[in-house]
């Protein structure tokens, strides 16, 4: 079962990985929706929305490249 | 036969959220709070605290956190506890299933969750409480003061 959609993934600069597959990241909420990022910051966020992404898809790739995709 | 107090009142089964997230933790109190008595720690040392005096029925155990993590939390608290309450773990880990089982946990629940998914095992766990006899020897599956 996939799951909730994730809503909103961090694009912070500090907080992309140095390699890809790195883990761990963070899954949370963020005004009351499900939130990614791809580092277990707690804080530092910059949050954006997503459109509605399954977890999988954003652990094989990093949040960020995954929002630049989808404007592109 | 005399009632107690207990009995004239709807008794909630108190459920603690360990998680060192505070929009999850304010998501799911919100999600149990009509049926539960739903308090939160940050990390499982305050969590160990916590439950000296208020015995809940079910964890959810977040499993990365400062201070003290889920592993850590749980190997101290089922040497401690004389009820253990039901563990659930809550991570987004892709080994879920599989972090539970070595835990010992009860249950899992994987992030993101819907939160009738969540609704849901907290009903299935409870339900799977054995109950405990207190005291005067009355079968009780929870106590009813809430924990703060």
């Amino acid at each position: 079962m996939a799951g909730p959609l994730i809503e909103f993934v961090c694009i912070a600069a500090a907080h992309r990985p140095r390699h890809q597959g790195e883990h761990p990241s963070t899954v949370t909420v963020h005004n009351g929706r499900w939130a990614y990022c791809d580092s277990p910051a707690d804080d530092g966020h910059d949050w954006v929305t997503s459109g509605g992404v399954p977890l999988d898809r954003l652990r094989r790739q990093p949040a960020r490249d995954q929002i630049e995709s989808r404007s592109a | 036969m005399r009632r107690s107090r207990d009995d004239d009142h709807t008794v909630r089964q108190r459920v603690l959220v360990i998680d060192d997230d505070g929009a999850l933790c304010a998501t799911i109190r919100e999600a149990l709070d009509e049926e539960f008595a739903v308090a939160s720690a940050p990390h499982g040392a305050a969590a160990l605290d916590l439950v000296k005096d208020h015995e809940p029925a079910l964890i959810l155990l977040d499993l990365r956190m400062p201070i003290m993590d889920g592993w850590s939390f749980v190997q101290q608290y089922r040497r401690g506890a004389a009820a253990p309450a039901r563990v659930v773990v809550m991570s987004g880990a892709p080994d879920l299933a599989n972090i539970a089982r070595q835990l010992g946990a009860d249950g899992h629940l994987k992030k993101p969750f819907d939160l009738e998914e969540l609704r849901a095992i907290v009903a299935t766990e409870l339900a799977r409480r054995p109950s405990v006899r207190n005291e005067s020897g009355r079968a009780d599956r929870s106590s009813s003061a809430p924990l703060t």
